[in-house]
Formats: C-alpha cells, structure tokens, sequence
C-alpha cells in the first residue's frame, strides 16, 4: 500500500488574543499568550512605538480563599515580560494557592492597563492537609446499571450526608 | 483469614504507532517488542496459573491505543513477519554459537520465540485480545482502561477534552471485552479536579494516584494509602504503596538491578558484524535492538559475563519469596493501627515486565503461586472485591498529582514542549466549537467531524511530550504533534469553507485509523448556552480572503523550485481557512480542475500552440489564464489576485483592471539578478515586464533582505512597498531518522571532531578559506577532520591547496554527496562551515540548522541574514582566514556554545521557517492590502 499524506503547514500562531495559566507543580505555574495582530497595532500606536517596544507587564494576583474574581486580590506582583515573548514561568509560588494574572501595560504615572486577562487556577498542596472534618460514607454504586444511569448525575455534599447516615446497603450487584 | 490485602496491579501503554505509509516503520517495533517481551509472556504467566487451579487477582490496565494495535490486522500481519524474521535469526544463532559460552542464552532464545509465536499464532490467532477477555472471564484479572490516548488530564484546557478521554477509552473497551469497565487508569497518574465527576458520569468506579495524591489530600487520609478515598463525586481513589513500588522499581536497590538478571544494553543488533546482522536491523542498517542479548548485569564493569537462564530464574523466585516475606511483616504491622486489613496497592508499567526487567513475567509467575500455595496472611485482591467488602471509606478532596518525576506536572510541562499546549488547546476549542455547531451531522460532513476528534486525540497523548523531555526519538514526537494538529486544523478550514474532498479525507481515515466508531459529540459541551466561537479574531468576525493565485507552473508541472513553493505555500494557506484559486498551465495527464489538500487548482491550455518562441507562449498562457479567470469571476468573489514572477505579469495586471481586484507579487528571482545585468533585447523585454509586475502591485513580496534590496535597485521600488518573507525549509527532507555508529567511522576516527561543508566547488564558496585555516586550528585542536562534500571547477585546486599546506591527511573530500550521505554527515558532524564569498540564498545554512549542527558562515548576502551572530550560529569575515580560524576553535572548545547554538539554530528553522509561519505572513501583507484597497474605495463587489 502506498499513502501519501499530504504536509500541512503547522500554525505557529492563531491571530488571536488569548491568555491561559496551567500548573506545573506547587511552585510554578505557567503562562501563555498571543495578541491579535489588530491588537498590537493597536496598542503600538496608542503608545506611539512598534510592538517589539511595547513594555508589558505581567501581573499576578493572589486570589487564595477568594471564591470569584469581582473581590480584590491579597496582593499582586509584576513582571516585565518581552512583547516578543509568548509565554513565561512564574515561579517561587505557594502551594495550595490560588492565582490570576493579567497582562497589560504599565503606564508612566503608575496606573496598570490590562489587556489580557487569564483564567484562575491553583496550585496543589505538596504537605499533608490537616485532620479535621474527617468524614466516612458508602459512595459504592453496586445495582445501577450503567446504561440506565443520567451521564450527569453527581454526589452534592447532602447526598455525602445522606449516605453516611444510612445503614450501609448490603445487597451485593 | 488474612491479615492483609496486595493488590497487583499493571499498566500497559504505548502510544498509537501505527505506519500504513511504509514497512519497516522504526517505531512499530516498539509496539512489535512489547509483545515479545511484556504482553505475550505475561499472557503465558496467567494461562498457567488458571490452568494449574492457582488463587489469584491481578488487575491490568490496557490502553486504548494498545487495545486497538491489538486489534488491528495490519499490525498483526506485521508483527507474524517481525516474529518470523526473529525465529529465523535466532536459528542461525543457535547455528552459529553452538560449542560456545553463548549456546546456552541463544537457545533460550530460540525456544521462546517458538513458545511465543505458539502462543500468538495457535492459542489466539493473533489477536491477543482474546486472551484478556478469557483472563476477565475468569474473575481473577480486573481489566481496566486508561485515557482514549492517554492523554495527559490535568494540562488539558476544556472539560470536554478531558470527558471526551474518558467516553471514548469506556466506548472502544466496551466493544471489545463486552462490558464497560469498573476502573480506569488515569494517564501517568494524572488527576486533577473535576475528573471524578467525569469518571463517575461514565460508570467509572475506582482509579489510582501516586502515594502523595491520597497522602496530600484534605481531610488527611486516617489510614494513610493502606485503604481508598471517596472523592465527592463518589469514585475511589487507591493510592500507591511506597515501600513496594520502590523494591521493584528502584535502579539501584531493586530486584531487577541483581547481578545475575539479563543486562538490556547489550544487544545483538549493535554487537554483531553489521554484514550479518543487518537483515534483522532498521532500514539502511540502522543498528536497533533485536530482544537477543547474551549478557548478564554482571556489576558496574563494561565486562560483561554470559547470562545464565537457570541462575536467573532462581534469582527470581528467591526475589518473589523475599517480596512476599516483606509483604507478610508490613500487613502485620500495618493491621495493628488500623480499624480493617491493610490494603497494600502495588502499580507498575507492565513494560517493566519483561521488556526492561526480563525476568519479570517470572517474578510475577512465583510471587502469584507463592501467595497462593505457601503462606494465608497476604491475599490478592482486586479494587472493586475490597470495595465490596469495605464500602464504608473516608470522603475527601484530592490534590492535582501524577505519577511523574516529582509528583507533579514538570515532566509533561517544560521548556522543551511547552510549547504544544497552545495548539493542543486551540484544538479543543475548535472541536467544542465544532460539536456544537454539528450536533447531528451525517455522511461525509460525519466523518471529517470524527476524523477531527481521532486527529485532536492522537495529538493529546502524553508519550509525545514525555518523549520531548526525555530527549530521545524527538523528532519522531514532534513530528507526530504537528502533524496531527496540523491535520486537524486542515478538516476544520476544510469544513468551515467547504473545500475537503472525499480522497483527502479518506487519506487521513487510512492514515489515522483508530476508534473507527469513534461518537464526535462527546466534545459537546455539557453546558447548554455555550455560544459558538467567531471564525477568527475575538468577536471581530474578520472573514478570511479568497485569493486568485497565478502561477505558470505547479505540481504536476514542475520546471523550478517555483512550482514546490506555490504548492507549499497555497496549501499551507488553505489550511489557515484562506480559499486559495490556483489558475495555471495545463500539463498532459493532468486534471483541468481539481481540489487538492483544499486548494482549488485550474489548468489552462494557451491556444494555438504553433508560438513563435518562449515570449510568444508566454502572451498566449497568460490570455488562457484570463479566461478562465473571466469564468470564474461570474460564480466568485475574489478579494486580492497574488501573481508569481514575471510570467503571469498580464493577467495579474488585466485582472486588477478590470475588476477592480488589488494585486500581490511575489518576485523569487530577477532577469537582471539571473543574468547580472541586462545584456540584450529579450531580457531587456523581460525586465520592463518585472518592472510592470512590480508597478501593478501593490505589495511585493520576496524571500529576503538581500532580494529586496535588488528589486529596489532595479525597479526603484520604494521600500514601503516591498515585504520580505523567508522561503521554507522542509526539515523532513534533511533528517536522518538514526545514525549509524559505522557510517561515521568511514570518515573520521572516534575521537576525532568532523567539521562538515556541502556545496558546489567553486570559488565563491569559499572553501579554499576553510583549508587555509586548517593548519591553525589542527594546532590547537589536533582532533580534528574536515570533511568536504560536493564537485566543481575548482576541486582539483582545492586538493593541491590541502596537500601544499601539509593537512592533506586531515581534510577528506568525499565528492558529490547524495541527499541521503549529505544528511547523515550533517548529522554525525560537530560543525559545519559556510564560508562562501558571495551568497544570495542561505538554505544550506538551514538546512544545516535543521539537523541540529551548530554553524559558522560568512557575513555575506542571504547567508549573513539568516545567521545572528551568537545566538544561532556564528559569523565571520568573509575570506578572513583567521577570523575563521577562531570561530571554528571557539566551537570546538566549548561544548555549552555549541549545544546552544544547534539549539536555537533548531528552533529559529522549525518556527521563522516553517510554512505556517510564512503562510500566516502572506496573510498579514493580504490583510494589508484588503485593508487599504477597502479604504480607498478600490475592491471588487463594491
């Protein structure tokens, strides 16, 4: 047999503007970006040089205990990234932890314009967790048969609550 | 009773290596010796134990890439002819060892792979499959499944992603062993939040973590990994025992280190004479292993002694009684602190097995039979029979974790292939976003869907990352991440503009087989008003550009390298959802019209062929070019025209007139530049109509600093006007797949460096420089060869140059080097040299780039451009010999520089020049143009 798959070209950007953060590991997470070409135009003329001097800012929240993102952040912290560059490492974090950042521009009379704005994540604990609130329960599903069963269905904290206060259920499936 | 619970349990992976476009693909024999080595021999082991009546439980994981290699009948087809050419070679071994220390391992050999094949062939006909369905009939093996590709979860950017791992990997294991499976093993470990919902959504009941996921976890686990956690969603995490992972794992103190168990690095495919050898190697004798090796670890020496079967199989056996003594005394101790028995939870890769440690298999054959018949404190048992009898378990929330190096995310995250993780995401969108616009497509629309998914899923699994960090075969990842992203994004433009058809689809469904009934709607968001993503840009709506493209040659037509580059570049183009209308001349066998690779491509026949010249021709193709422009003007809408070279210069120009449509040009080279000056009327003609072309644009592009500064010179084109995009490397043309350690020794001795050249000899070249500087350099560095490839005018002077100077014994001229000798130089080189006097084009430099050698060239023309000095390579005068006398010490001296250099010199060719890069350029100077044609009011349609 003879194939011949066609080489497409691999795209090396997607025109777009976007900024993602993943974890690496309880002290690091990673960052990654791309400004639409309308954008950078855009922000290089409003400040009246080319892109590659545009001086950016990367700037990360501590959002740790904070449930949604309208609240103010504990603290932030910048960093100046390259407006060539399309990604960097921000290291040295706290475990158990969680982040924001923003990727913006930081004006000469001090005032921070943000361009970009990534996703929350949280970086996993590397210690053990505390004991309390210890709880025990039977979540083993035995009867249900697979093909019956809501894909969507999941345990809410009262469903916990219930199967611990029921007598455990001994029929076998 | 027992004290205490084991639970054994293996997990075999390899990622899909499937190679219909060739025999003798390299990396199928990874699949290939897995089976010799790990999954038929642990098939055996349990056929055994059923049929000798043994008590056991063993819980084995099977990807799904591994289940469909399994399955499929070209791979088996494969694996009989590998298996046969592997019986035949150990015959001659057996032959040919016999009176010798090597009789005995040899033999062995031979007779297993006759058990092996046995096995295969008559108990399974070939499809070994059934024996894991008849091993989970049986009640004592626990088969499981991991991720559809294994991908990696806790990097993955949408929930969907994640759930369409999961439903595929439960969908393909339901088809083939009859039932769903209860547990699954999350790829390299990896959990992150959210993922029980998912694996509970899909009647998934139980997975593993590393030791710290359930250690990590809050509440604090009570009973440590000795005993499972809920997860709120209901599904039980089995964490990973410490102590036992590490006997079995560990390179130093683990079993599979003694002295007397098979050494794996020393095999027959590199120790024997490659003449009698190579009919059971790679392709052009590329030394790989065979599975035959005779030696045993022996120590930390590099002399090794002759394996012994016997002693090792005893080793063996005393090291499962040892396990089981262990696992006797931790169960003791452990059940003294805990409310119920101790389960102690051993996870390993199967591959160990056999594969790395080859006397695994056995290991599990007697710790099984030993639990069975010898002692009743430990039993076997499998994660869903302990939950059954233990339901009652402590609910908690587990941290992200994996089983990598460190626990976490680095092995898979990390400079050398973080850089995948835009696509992969991109990716996922595009695929959410395509579910949700096709819920319920059918026919040929179906199938690009599904083949986007298969294409989405090969490109997510882990190996291909891992493989990026570990640094060996990376080539080989790379390319298959590319290209699946590639392919994946092609069927997206393809379907967003309409322009697949069925032979380049059904090409891909070859190509790319797995899951055959895979469902694309598990990438539906779950979420109800997610609303579908704008075709490009953020909201911005931008529409892509149709472009008519002129070009008087293009495959099958192919004079120049004119003909490579329209094709590389209208593809490339296409599969970033630009339309591209090839209009050119027609060539006998070739269709009038085709779409290809979703390129629209028109031949056209110039009338009256009876032309009285070249120039003539030319008027009458570019009238044929017209007209079917005309044609297919009435049915479409064309947003810019992009002419290449002179010979088209017409009907770009008629075109732009008479609709209204803005021109691009793309000059590659001139009359002026071909033939230094203007000497006579015919060029003079072709000249004014270069100049015409580049007057009509109203944006011309051509491949680098130095061709535009020409076609400034002799268009007076003003600089505004002219926009430099680099031509593309194909980096597959210039790799070498693997080096064979004797190829090299042809021409330099092991210690010595090689300093490579490869181009024409001729004076501009330069070489004449390079031997100059030899005598400097030999004298600070005597290691040193200088290999110099290719012929010309000035060869015969170049050798007397060599002998005159005294280095003749140093410098090795090997003459015209095919691609294939000039590709395996540069890859067995620690350097390479361009020292050339005049050079429009850097290419070679590149090319050189792309095989990972650092290298030197002269700062001059096209060369000097794609070099910067110190960060990809280094510069130096032009015919300076001591300047590049020192350059080349410089390289030499410092390993650090040189690994650098190679390194960015590797990545500046698989980013500046790769041909996404440079479509996506083209489609910023289109962007221009449409911009500024719409402003001037000077676009067709309006």
């Amino acid at each position: 047999m003879k194939l011949n798959v066609p080489e497409y070209g691999f795209p090396t950007r997607y025109d777009e503007n976007f900024l993602v953060l993943l974890v690496r590991d309880p002290h690091c997470i990673y960052a990654y970006w791309e400004f639409s070409d309308e954008q950078m135009e855009l922000i290089a003329e409003e400040l009246g040089v080319t892109w590659g001097q545009v001086p950016l800012t990367l700037r990360l929240y501590d959002l740790t205990g904070i449930n949604d993102d309208k609240g103010s952040a504990h603290s932030c912290f910048d960093f100046t990234v390259h407006s060539l560059a399309n990604h960097y490492y921000i290291k040295d974090l706290d475990e158990n932890s969680s982040f924001r950042v923003d990727l913006g521009i930081l004006t000469k009379d001090g005032l921070f314009v943000a361009l970009l704005r990534s996703n929350i994540v949280r970086t996993p604990r590397e210690s053990p967790a505390d004991g309390s609130g210890v709880m025990w329960a039977d979540l083993l599903e035995r009867l249900v048969s697979r093909q019956e069963k809501p894909k969507s269905e999941t345990f809410s904290s009262e469903g916990v609550y219930g199967a611990e206060i029921r007598e455990p259920d001994r029929e076998e499936g | 009773m027992a004290k205490g619970f084991f639970a054994l349990v293996l997990h075999a992976h390899l990622p899909y290596v499937r190679h219909p476009e060739r025999e003798k693909y390299l990396e199928e024999n990874w699949f290939f010796e897995a089976l010799t080595e790990t999954y038929i021999p642990l098939v055996k082991v349990i056929d055994n134990m059923l049929n000798d009546g043994v008590d056991f439980r063993i819980t084995i994981s099977l990807s799904p890439p591994l289940i469909s290699m399994m399955a499929d009948d070209l791979l088996k087809e494969r694996y009989l002819k590998h298996l046969d050419r592997l019986i035949e070679l150990a015959g001659k071994e057996t032959a040919r060892t016999r009176g010798t220390e090597f009789e005995n391992p040899a033999s062995m050999y031979f007779n297993r792979f006759h058990e092996i094949r046995d096995v295969f062939v008559n108990r399974y006909r070939c499809n070994l499959l059934h024996a894991f369905r008849k091993h989970r009939d049986s009640g004592k093996v626990e088969l499981i499944t991991s991720g559809a590709t294994h991908g990696y979860f806790p990097l993955m950017k949408n929930r969907e992603a994640i759930k369409a791992q999961v439903t595929v990997a439960v969908d393909l294991f339901t088809r083939h062993f009859g039932s769903p499976p209860r547990g699954m093993w999350l790829p390299e470990c990896g959990y992150t939040e959210g993922v029980d919902e998912i694996l509970k959504a899909n009647g998934i009941q139980f997975f593993f973590t590393d030791t710290h996921g359930i250690m990590f976890a809050t509440p604090s686990p009570v009973h440590g990994v000795f005993a499972p956690l809920y997860t709120s969603a209901g599904v039980a995490a089995f964490g990973r025992d410490l102590e036992t992972s590490k006997q079995v794992w560990d390179m130093h103190s683990g079993y599979p280190g003694d002295y007397n168990y098979r050494e794996f690095y020393r095999d027959i495919g590199y120790d024997l004479d490659l003449d009698y050898i190579s009919p059971y190697i790679g392709e052009n004798s590329i030394r790989i292993d065979t599975g035959m090796k005779y030696y045993r670890i022996t120590g930390k020496t590099d002399r090794k002694q002759v394996y012994d079967p016997g002693i090792a199989d005893e080793r063996a056996a005393e090291h499962a009684g040892n396990f089981l003594y262990n696992r006797g005394k931790q169960v003791e101790y452990l059940a003294a602190c805990m409310d119920r028995p101790p389960l102690v939870v051993s996870t390993y890769d199967a591959e160990l097995f056999g594969h790395w440690w080859y006397e695994g298999p056995q290991w599990i054959d007697y710790l099984l039979r030993k639990m069975h018949y010898d002692q009743e404190n430990v039993k076997t048992i499998t994660p869903w029979e302990y939950l059954n009898q233990y339901p009652v378990n402590q609910v908690s929330s587990l941290p992200m974790t994996s089983w990598g190096h460190r626990g976490y995310s680095e092995m898979w995250l990390d400079p050398a292939n973080d850089w995948i993780y835009r696509h992969l995401h991109k990716a996922e969108e595009r695929m959410v976003e395509m579910a949700q616009a096709y819920p319920a497509a059918e026919g040929f629309q179906q199938r690009v869907l599904k083949q986007m998914a298969r294409e989405l899923l090969l490109a997510q699994s882990s190996d291909w990352a891992f493989i990026m960090k570990m640094g060996t075969s990376v080539e080989y990842a790379e390319k298959r991440t590319k290209d699946h992203i590639a392919r994946f994004n092609r069927l997206y433009w393809g379907i967003k503009n309409n322009d697949l058809d069925e032979d380049e689809v059904k090409t891909l469904e070859i190509t790319d087989n797995i899951f055959p009934d895979l469902d694309y709607t598990v990438y539906r968001s779950d979420k109800s008003n997610v609303l579908p993503m704008p075709r490009k840009g953020e909201g911005q709506g931008i529409r892509n550009h149709t472009v008519l493209m002129l070009s008087w040659e293009y495959p099958p037509k192919t004079v120049g390298g004119l003909a490579r580059h329209v094709y590389d570049l209208s593809r490339a183009l296409a599969a970033q959802g630009e339309e591209v209308h090839v209009v050119t001349c027609h060539v006998p066998g070739a269709k009038p019209y085709e779409l290809l690779d979703g390129v629209h491509v028109y031949r056209v026949h110039p009338v009256h062929m009876e032309t009285h010249g070249f120039l003539d021709w030319v008027e009458r193709l570019n009238m044929a070019m017209i007209d079917c422009a005309h044609n297919l003007l009435k049915s479409h809408h064309f947003d810019l025209i992009h002419a290449h070279d002179w010979l088209v210069a017409q009907a770009g120009k008629v075109l732009k007139e008479s609709y209204r449509v803005p021109l691009v040009s793309t000059i590659h080279a001139t009359e002026f530049g071909r033939n230094r000056g203007i000497h006579n009327e015919t060029q003079r003609h072709i000249n004014q109509i270069e100049w015409g072309l580049t007057f009509e644009s109203w944006k011309v592009i051509c491949c680098s600093r130095y061709m535009a500064r020409e076609i400034a010179q002799v268009f007076q084109l003003p600089a505004d006007k002219i926009r430099i995009i680099a031509n593309g490397v194909e980096v597959k043309n210039v790799i070498p797949r693997v080096v064979d350690p004797g190829f090299r020794s042809k021409y330099a001795l092991p210690f010595e460096k090689i300093v490579y050249f490869v181009g024409r000899l001729v004076p501009e070249k330069g070489v004449q420089v390079l031997i100059q500087a030899v005598p400097q350099i030999i004298k600070k560095f005597p290691n040193v060869k200088f290999v110099i490839s290719g012929k010309g005018s000035y060869q015969e002077e170049l050798y007397k140059l060599a002998e005159q100077l005294g280095v003749n014994h140093k410098v090795y001229f090997t003459g015209f080097a095919d691609d294939d000798t000039r590709n395996m130089l540069f890859a067995c080189s620690d350097l390479a040299v361009f020292p050339s006097l005049y050079e429009p084009f850097g290419i070679v430099a590149l090319e050189a780039m792309a095989t990972r050698v650092p290298v030197i060239v002269s700062e001059t023309g096209g060369l000097s451009e794609v070099v910067e000095h110190g960060v990809d390579g280094l510069k130096v005068y032009p015919d300076d010999v001591n300047s590049l006398a020192s350059a080349v010490l410089r390289i030499l001296s410092e390993p650090g520089l040189a690994e650098k250099l190679s390194h960015s010199g590797w990545e500046k060719v698989n980013s500046v020049y790769n041909w996404g890069f440079i479509a996506a350029e083209t489609i910023k100077v289109y962007r221009e143009v449409v911009t500024e044609a719409g402003s001037v009011g000077f676009a067709s349609g309006q």
